[in-house]
């Protein structure tokens, strides 16, 4: 029988404390230094002309507006494509389907989906969409594949939304002489959207800086016009990065507008998620059940 | 408990002798309910349910009363595996026959919850909720109905300069008399309340039990309670139920002073439950 001191247990305690502090700063730190690098390298890249002109002199001078422009543009439609179909995916997983082998089945489906690799999904838009609908190397091509790519993490938000939406209101209204679908419709939706609209654009914030799907799909390396239908090809902030650091004539002489263009896109995605989490913490204040 | 010293014991209906004044509404026969396929949760039930009457459903936690209360509007077909045997007569058609729809079923028979559960809206598209599933949007119409519905469960006071702000500001005791008038808005013949006083404080539990000795002018009353004293001053007829089986029905005068069977006598004397 080993028995233990207090002060030996307490300095396991503290052995314990000091790994999973530990790791924290590790995780904390790795976030903080990857932005610490960004800003001290990039910041003197951006001024007014990086935001709003368009690239110049084999990209080396000029600034990134098409490619910023082409980023919300892709982002939104990939956003238009997966709303919908991810919330009726969600709705009937979380309110019509019966439980059995089949929805298991496509739960799997789903998941599976999730961990399909980035590169894929770009192939797959292209086979499907640029080639097979003929609808070219477009924004509406690069919105779909997109859309595609985020579409299990928006079935997942607006699940985990539905779900949270408590059972009471639905018998109510079942009690009422509702449908189930007006139940849905009525009750169950409004008072789940705004965790599957916070939900959706936490998980966009990834599509918007992907550079595979886009890259057979939608984006350009170079154009002077900023698309003016969905049927045009776009330039887009990840595959301006890709092109910058890896393919371009003047690798070195871009690399300040290169950490620029990187500080940017950061700013654009943090910036989506903060909102989101600061429009749900809103709403959580003023949710009383 | 507060009590209107009118309602301490359980009046018989001024007008008209019994006889002339007993016509079912509700009728249950030889009723079997099952669990998940096979597991019995209420055995041969008959039960007659009178209009414009109040009538209490008692007994100990698990005896059947909640489940067998929301046989009459067929909320216990939304549990997968549920099985009912045997017939429930509303108005002499039997509700479990295939011809009639839940959904009608539900507009013509409310219920008012445990837990007082107004939606996260309006008080107002609250009470409209259930005439706008009809297909009611005149809005005339709708503010009458709005009205008349709240005053019934007299709640008007209280917000009628607030109908527009959110039913989840309110009190517990008003969001309970805010879903009966959401119920009533429907113009229901019959109303079904599972132990609607058992999550609010004495005062608000005095107001709905005050509530439902005036909804009887107006309404069929199927009450569920684990208060035996507001059985007693709340109904006309109380069912006692044991281990889903009815064990004894008759008039609340009766069941309180002269019960027939040993078991009711325990029960409502509080040797057990």
């Amino acid at each position: 029988m080993n028995t233990r001191t207090l002060a030996s247990r307490k300095a396991r305690q503290s052995l314990a404390f000091g790994i999973i502090r530990l790791a924290m700063l590790m995780v904390v730190g790795a976030l903080g230094g990857i932005i610490l690098l960004l800003v001290v390298q990039g910041i003197g890249a951006i001024n007014w002309t990086f935001l709003t002109d368009v690239p110049r002199d084999s990209m080396t001078k000029g600034g990134i507006f098409p490619a910023i422009v082409g980023t919300i543009y892709l982002t939104l439609g990939a956003l238009l494509t997966a709303l919908p179909l991810g919330l009726a995916s969600a709705v009937y997983l979380s309110e019509y389907a019966t439980q059995g082998r089949l929805l298991g089945l496509v739960r799997l489906g789903i998941q599976n989906l999730a961990g399909v690799p980035s590169v894929v999904f770009g192939l797959f838009g292209l086979a499907l969409f640029v080639v097979h609908f003929h609808m070219g190397v477009s924004l509406a091509a690069g919105s779909l594949t997109l859309g595609l790519l985020i579409l299990p993490t928006v079935i997942g938000a607006s699940e985990e939304a539905l779900r949270a939406v408590p059972a009471m209101f639905r018998e109510a209204s079942l009690s009422l002489g509702a449908t189930r679908w007006q139940t849905i419709r009525k009750v169950v939706l409004p008072a789940a959207m705004p965790g599957i609209l916070t939900g959706s654009i936490l998980g966009i914030g990834r599509a918007a800086g992907e550079t595979a799907p886009i890259m057979f799909t939608a984006a350009t390396f170079y154009t002077l016009q900023l698309p003016s239908s969905p049927w045009q090809e776009v330039m887009a902030l990840p595959y301006h990065i890709y092109v910058l650091a890896t393919a371009g004539t003047h690798i070195d002489q871009t690399r300040p507008l290169q950490f620029g263009t990187v500080l940017v896109l950061i700013t654009l995605v943090l910036g989506m998620s903060l909102t989101a989490i600061l429009i749900r913490s809103r709403l959580r204040k003023s949710k009383k059940w | 408990m507060v009590e209107s010293p009118a309602r301490v014991a359980a009046p018989s209906p001024p007008t008209a002798s019994p006889q002339e004044n007993e016509e079912t509404v509700l009728e249950v026969r030889r009723l079997n309910f099952y669990y998940d396929g096979d597991a019995l949760a209420l055995s041969d039930i008959n039960m007659k349910i009178l209009r414009h009457r109040v009538t209490a459903l008692i007994g100990p936690s698990g005896c059947g009363k909640s489940t067998f209360l929301r046989l009459f509007n067929r909320m216990n077909d939304l549990i997968p595996g549920t099985r009912v045997e045997g017939q429930v007569l509303f108005e002499g058609v039997d509700i479990y026959g295939s011809d009639l729809d839940p959904v009608d079923l539900r507009r013509r028979v409310g219920m008012v919850f445990q837990k007082p559960n107004p939606f996260p809206k309006s008080i107002y598209n609250n009470v409209a909720y259930g005439p706008r599933l009809l297909g009611l949007c005149d809005q005339t119409a709708l503010d009458g109905l709005v009205e008349r519905s709240l005053k019934q469960a007299a709640l008007w006071n209280e917000v009628k300069d607030i109908l527009h702000h959110s039913a989840l500001g309110l009190s517990g005791g008003q969001q309970q008399r805010l879903c009966i008038a959401r119920a009533l808005a429907n113009q229901p013949e019959v109303l079904l309340m599972d132990e609607p006083t058992s999550a609010l404080d004495p005062i608000a539990t005095a107001h709905i039990e005050e509530l439902v000795g005036e909804l009887r002018r107006d309404y069929t009353v199927v009450i569920v309670t684990h208060n035996m004293q507001q059985a007693a001053r709340v109904s006309d007829e109380t069912a006692f139920f044991y281990m889903g089986k009815l064990v004894e029905m008759d008039k609340t005068s009766l069941i309180f002073t002269r019960p027939r069977h040993a078991q009711t006598e325990h029960y409502i004397t509080g040797r057990f439950g």
